[in-house]
């Protein structure tokens, strides 16, 4: 008995679907399956460059924020010992308000990239989904084809078997059933009875 | 703090903890980025303060304000992660949905292969339903056969004994039990020789004006009336017949009566009598279609009907008032040796959708999704067969579609007879099933409706069949007189005593085979009947050959052993 084809199974558990005994591929269904892989492959290498790019727009934002709060800094206290109010409430306010502006800043840069590497990843999901009903959908037609092929092909057989049989035996009776009307008329006439 | 601090869902949590996908970590890298943050600048605004000569005690407030800020949103960015990990958790489980549906899905495949299955386990019952009747059907015959050889047998035996003490005389001194030897026989034939052939003579001079009797009447009934293809081809048949007879090679045991015989046959004009019959029995096949004509008087009666709006098919009760016999015989001759319809149940079973009405079979051979190539390919060009049924052409198993799909099948029968369909005239015959248009070309021309046409030939069809199976009777009879009469002469034995008509009988002895048979076991001592079989046997005659069997049933009588 031949070993079962399970290179479809295992193709398809590439696209997280999981199809036990999957029927035997065919040239389509294997070139469709290496489309699939291949859009996914695809797919995925875009989602790592999109998420790439997000994180250096971050680092390059974060960096931007340090070089202008030490500005902003820089400015701020030389206003403040100009003025000869360094060591004043009013300092302590604005350099407070300063390191605010900052934390803001910075926590909404980590917030984008959070919300972009999540899109991504989103996105690249539903890709993936979208592949996967796709691969399933043609392995099922596969199957279903497959299956009505072979029931066709076997029940054609077994019509071809019964009708034969049903042939040779409707022959066997009717040579039977000669055989006997050949015996009788031979009695007949050697009776010497008119037949 | 004033400011509120909202708490992740513990729900969401579990699903973020749960789903741990790329988004989900993305805003747990940047909660801990955030919060790292959070230290750095919360110290290095206290540093700053200290360094500005802030008093201990006031460098909390430095940082306050921050830490606000930071709190809120790392509770803001917990809340977001919280959310894409429901959301990936979701798609999840709508993809095991689907996964799940599909799986059940594989299990409805059994049902489309049965699906599939199904007309040819359908077929198959068909084919050997027929296989089996074909054969009981042989198996009957045979056995029917049997019954009737043993009640002949039987009869003739009960004759037979009936007969012993009485009979026996008749056949001259030298006789035996009845029964004519040899020489008995050639004396027979040589002291009875004038007065048999003036016999014959008499019987041949009378079948000869009974034969031209019935050659006039056909030669006018032929010219006023249409015979069918079956009473033209009968009529060919007979004439066929006498052409064979008198071409017959002459056999030495018959040879005074047989040439009478060929006399009364081969009067002038019987070959050229029975081409004639031949050639209007062709042209009444091409030129007068019976299925047509049956078809057209159907359908001429079903027209009414059908034209009507407020019925958009043909009903079980519709084709039970057009009459069953109508119906019938345009299905029967439709399908030649197809099902016969007997009833109003058969006729529904035929127009209203037990598949096997059309057989399987004749439903692959037309391709009903689209009759008007399938009409196309047939016959050239012209408007596929339609009915005049308004409405409800969409629906599959109507009368429209059984008819439609008849007149296309028979077309294809028509043309695997010979017929060439795409001759306008019976392509005309053929498409135009309602008769509406042929009858209006046909009464624009002067001619007859098709319901006319139909009547006037069933009239004079039943004419010409009365007045032809009158003659054809008298006729047959008169000659099968003579066959009976020449047999007996030549063999001396009775005609009745064998299964084989007149005809065949003065056939078979008129055979080489005959001849041969007789050489073989004449002028021998025969111990009794079975010898002679057996003789004849040797000889290569064969009991299972019904025309050999006879042949040595006639000679083994004649020996009369």
């Amino acid at each position: 008995m031949a070993e079962p084809d399970n290179s479809m199974t295992s193709l398809l558990s590439r696209f997280g679907v999981d199809y036990a005994d999957a029927p035997a591929p065919t040239p389509a269904t294997l070139a469709f399956m290496r489309g699939l892989g291949l859009s996914l492959d695809t797919m995925t290498a875009a989602k790592d460059k999109q998420v790439a790019r997000i994180k250096d727009r971050t680092t390059s934002r974060m960096g931007d924020i340090d070089v202008a709060n030490e500005r902003t800094k820089t400015n701020m206290l030389g206003d403040l010992v100009r003025r000869g109010v360094l060591r004043s409430g009013e300092s302590n306010t604005r350099y407070g308000q300063q390191a605010e502006n900052v934390a803001r800043q910075k926590s909404d840069a980590l917030r984008a990239q959070a919300e972009g590497i999540d899109q991504a990843e989103f996105g690249f999901n539903t890709g993936a989904d979208s592949l996967r009903t796709r691969a399933l959908e043609t392995v099922l037609g596969a199957e279903t084809s497959q299956a009505q092929q072979a029931a066709a092909l076997k029940a054609q057989e077994d019509s071809y078997k019964r009708q034969d049989e049903a042939a040779e035996l409707s022959y066997q009776r009717s040579k039977e059933a000669e055989e006997r009307a050949l015996k009788a008329q031979e009695d007949f006439l050697k009776r010497g009875l008119g037949i | 703090m004033s400011t509120n601090i909202p708490s992740a869902d513990t729900a969401l949590l579990h699903a973020q903890a749960k789903a741990g996908p790329a988004g989900v970590e993305a805003y747990e890298q940047a909660k801990k980025e955030l919060a790292a943050q959070q230290a750095a600048a919360a110290a290095a605004a206290q540093a700053e303060a200290a360094r500005r000569g802030t008093p201990d005690a006031a460098l909390g407030v430095a940082s306050a304000g921050l830490n606000d800020m930071y709190a809120r949103r790392l509770a803001s960015m917990t809340e977001a992660g919280a959310l894409a990990g429901a959301q990936a958790e979701q798609r999840d489980a709508r993809m095991a949905d689907y996964s799940g549906a599909v799986g059940q899905a594989r299990g409805l495949i059994a049902d489309q292969v049965q699906q599939t299955i199904a007309p040819i386990n359908a077929e198959t019952d068909y084919r050997i339903k027929a296989l089996t009747r074909e054969g009981q059907n042989a198996v009957d015959k045979i056995e029917a056969q049997m019954r009737l050889d043993a009640a002949r047998a039987a009869f003739e035996e009960a004759n037979r004994g009936g007969r012993g003490g009485g009979g026996g005389g008749g056949g001259g001194g030298s006789s035996s039990k009845g029964k004519l030897n040899d020489g008995d026989l050639q004396a027979m034939l040589q002291s009875g020789g004038q007065s048999k052939m003036q016999r014959a003579r008499d019987t041949a001079a009378a079948a000869v004006q009974a034969t031209r009797k019935v050659q006039s009447s056909r030669a006018h009934t032929a010219a006023n009336t249409q015979y069918s293809p079956q009473q033209m081809m009968r009529m060919g048949d007979r004439a066929g017949l006498a052409k064979r007879q008198l071409e017959k090679k002459e056999s030495p045991y018959v040879a005074p009566d047989r040439s009478a015989t060929a006399a009364a046959y081969g009067q002038p004009g019987a070959a050229s009598r029975s081409q004639a019959a031949l050639e209007a029995a062709r042209r009444q096949i091409s030129t007068f279609d019976r299925m047509t004509a049956g078809r057209n008087r159907a359908i001429q009666q079903a027209a009414p009907l059908a034209a009507d709006p407020n019925r958009s098919m043909i009903s079980p009760g519709h084709l039970a008032a057009l009459g069953n016999s109508s119906l019938g015989a345009l299905y029967g001759q439709l399908f030649g040796s197809g099902q016969p319809i007997r009833s109003a149940a058969d006729i529904d079973r035929v127009f209203m959708g037990d598949p096997f009405a059309i057989s399987p079979a004749d439903q692959r051979r037309v391709n009903m999704s689209n009759a008007q190539s399938e009409w196309n390919a047939l016959t050239g060009n012209g408007r596929a067969p339609s009915v005049p049924m308004p409405g409800r052409r969409d629906v599959p198993g109507t009368a429209y579609d059984a008819l439609q799909e008849a007149m296309i099948l028979s077309a294809i029968d028509l043309q695997n007879e010979g017929y060439d369909v795409t001759e306008p005239e019976v392509r005309n015959a053929l498409s135009k099933v309602s008769g509406n248009y042929y009858d209006e070309t046909s009464t624009a021309r002067g001619g007859l409706t098709g319901q006319e046409q139909v009547d006037l030939s069933r009239d004079q069809m039943a004419e010409a069949n009365k007045a032809s199976e009158t003659n054809q009777d008298e006729a047959v009879t008169l000659v099968e007189q003579e066959e009976r009469d020449a047999f007996t002469s030549a063999t001396g034995l009775d005609s009745a005593k064998y299964a084989q008509r007149p005809d065949q009988l003065v056939e078979i002895i008129a055979s080489p085979t005959f001849t041969a048979a007789l050489e073989a076991v004449q002028g021998k001592q025969w111990k009794n009947r079975d010898a002679i079989v057996n003789e004849l046997v040797k000889n290569d005659l064969r009991l299972s050959d019904p025309y050999e069997r006879t042949i040595i049933q006639i000679v083994a009588d004649m020996m009369n052993v």
